[in-house]
């Protein structure tokens, strides 16, 4: 198991050429969390393209899926800290032998760099607190939950029970703190294979195709919370009213149910389930647990899987 | 679910449950020792979701989402008031939230991980209300007796050995004891400190 020794800081550090050692009581700066997040998602990013493209372990269908969905996630990761200006510190990686011909091998280091991501995104939480900026903590958050998942499930194709902990582990103060743990895969040794290089956009979305996760916007995108306080979530199913007049929310499908709450001219819900009322209208159950008329409301992203509720 | 329900669920499927209540407990502990005080102990549920596995499967993904976004509008929240180690911990705890979500889906024969960040559908946890309302008032498509939400030892006979390894919150002082010299961080772990 890699343990958080600090021994190989300094040839990282060069490397990275990042100013606030690990340890150090100032903290991290946002520039060195943006850039050690950035080099985090292209390890990850390159590790889980090789396993879908050069890889002896058996995979399921359904693992299959999950990794592709995971390698989606982690491209958009890298693409949202690139925009924020986060700067990749490396574009090839040493993975150990073995861990794309034997699955238990595969499962758990894969788990231990997950933890890691996990651990350094939510001292990144603790620390952009620190800096002021709340938004970019809970954007930083929204990274943590979806890794801590990635985590379960490669732990679950390892054979091992996927929610395990009653928290996501707080291994690290400060997100440089990590480093040691992503050193290993930067350095070429006896126990590693050859270097692994960032496969680039093109082809990690050739190799997701058609399966990859819906986008979400960040806490920092402006237009998220810009007409009220509910999220327009992209690329999920929402609705927005028609035509400039309010649609009244109902507790159940059907205009004789009463009326919890409005969706507001500009503003959207997400929609987890659809069901047809009596009288043969299609209503839309929105994130509020209340139901719109799908003819008064108009549906964006991906409407077409959502659930059918009896 | 896991005491008075048809749906057939494999054994692991049963172990992940129980890990999940294990999880969800602990929560409840840490959030009552630090002074919460829940406004509910009596709860309805839809109809069918202990019948029906698509049914259990969805309802329990839209309450597990909304449980993710209500704790990442606290982050967002708990950051602009100032606590690092109180928001840090608010993400500790949705980062399970979100594989409880994940798991829920998969038992639904849902693609487990499905977003590219957790879904901030609120911007203040008391926006989740209106999610949770039918759940705390019952109403058309909700049972019409409420569940009381068991004792600890009903919930720990239930878990068995299933339990989750606890994990240390932020807000835990030893946690991190030589960092624990800044103004900021000394405020904000008193402030998150069970009183004793």
């Amino acid at each position: 198991m890699t343990t958080l020794s600090r021994r190989s800081l300094f040839g990282f550090d060069e490397l990275f050429g990042y100013s606030q050692l690990a340890g150090q009581k100032a903290g991290d700066d946002a520039q060195t969390i943006l850039n050690l997040a950035a080099t985090a998602e292209t390890l990850a990013t390159t590790h889980y393209y090789n396993v879908l493209t050069d890889s002896t372990i058996e995979l399921s269908p359904d693992e299959r899926n999950i990794l592709k969905s995971a390698l989606d996630a982690e491209i958009q990761h890298l693409v949202f800290l690139n925009a924020n200006g986060g700067k990749t510190l490396a574009t090839q990686f040493y993975f150990p032998k073995n861990i794309y011909t034997d699955r238990a091998q595969f499962s758990e280091i894969t788990e231990q760099a997950e933890q890691a991501f996990v651990a350094a995104y939510l001292s990144a939480v603790r620390r952009i607190t620190e800096l002021g900026n709340p938004l970019l903590a809970a954007t930083a958050a929204r990274i943590a939950v979806v890794e801590q998942a990635h985590l379960a499930l490669i732990r679950q194709i390892g054979g091992r029970t996927p929610n395990h902990v009653s928290l996501g582990q707080a291994l690290v103060y400060n997100t440089s703190d990590a480093v040691p743990i992503l050193q290993p895969f930067l350095t070429a040794g006896p126990d590693r294979g050859e270097a692994k290089k960032f496969p680039g956009e093109t082809a990690i979305n050739d190799v997701i195709g058609d399966v990859g996760v819906a986008r979400i916007k960040p806490f920092t995108d402006k237009t998220l919370f810009a007409s009220g306080t509910q999220a327009a979530v992209t690329g999920d199913c929402s609705v927005t009213p028609l035509s400039g007049v309010n649609v009244n929310i109902r507790e159940d499908a059907g205009i004789n149910f009463k009326i919890i709450s409005t969706l507001k001219t500009g503003s959207a819900l997400p929609v987890n389930g659809k069901k047809t009322d009596a009288n043969g209208f299609v209503w839309y159950r929105t994130s509020l647990s209340g139901f719109v008329r799908s003819d008064v409301v108009k549906a964006t992203g991906n409407c077409a899987t959502i659930p059918i509720m009896k | 679910m896991l005491t008075d329900s048809r749906i057939q669920l494999t054994p692991s499927e049963t172990t992940f449950l129980r890990g999940a209540l294990d999880t969800e407990y602990q929560h409840l502990q840490f959030l009552l020792a630090n002074g919460a005080k829940p406004l509910a102990s009596e709860f309805y549920f839809p109809t069918n979701v202990y019948t029906d596995r698509e049914q259990f499967s969805t309802i329990t993904e839209q309450a597990e989402s909304a449980f993710v976004a209500a704790y990442l509008a606290a982050v967002r929240r708990i950051s602009e008031l100032g606590n690092p180690l109180l928001a840090a911990t608010a993400a500790q705890v949705a980062v399970t939230e979100q594989v409880h979500l994940a798991l829920i889906r998969q038992i639904g024969g849902r693609v487990p991980n499905h977003v590219s960040l957790g879904q901030a559908l609120f911007y203040n946890t008391s926006d989740a209300g209106a999610v949770l309302k039918g759940f705390l008032e019952g109403g058309s498509g909700f049972v019409k007796t409420a569940r009381k939400l068991p004792g600890v030892t009903e919930i720990n006979g239930v878990i068995g050995k299933d339990t989750v390894t606890s994990i240390r919150p932020f807000t835990d002082t030893t946690l991190f004891p030589d960092q624990a010299g800044s103004s900021a961080t000394m405020a904000a772990t008193m402030a998150a400190t069970p009183k004793k």
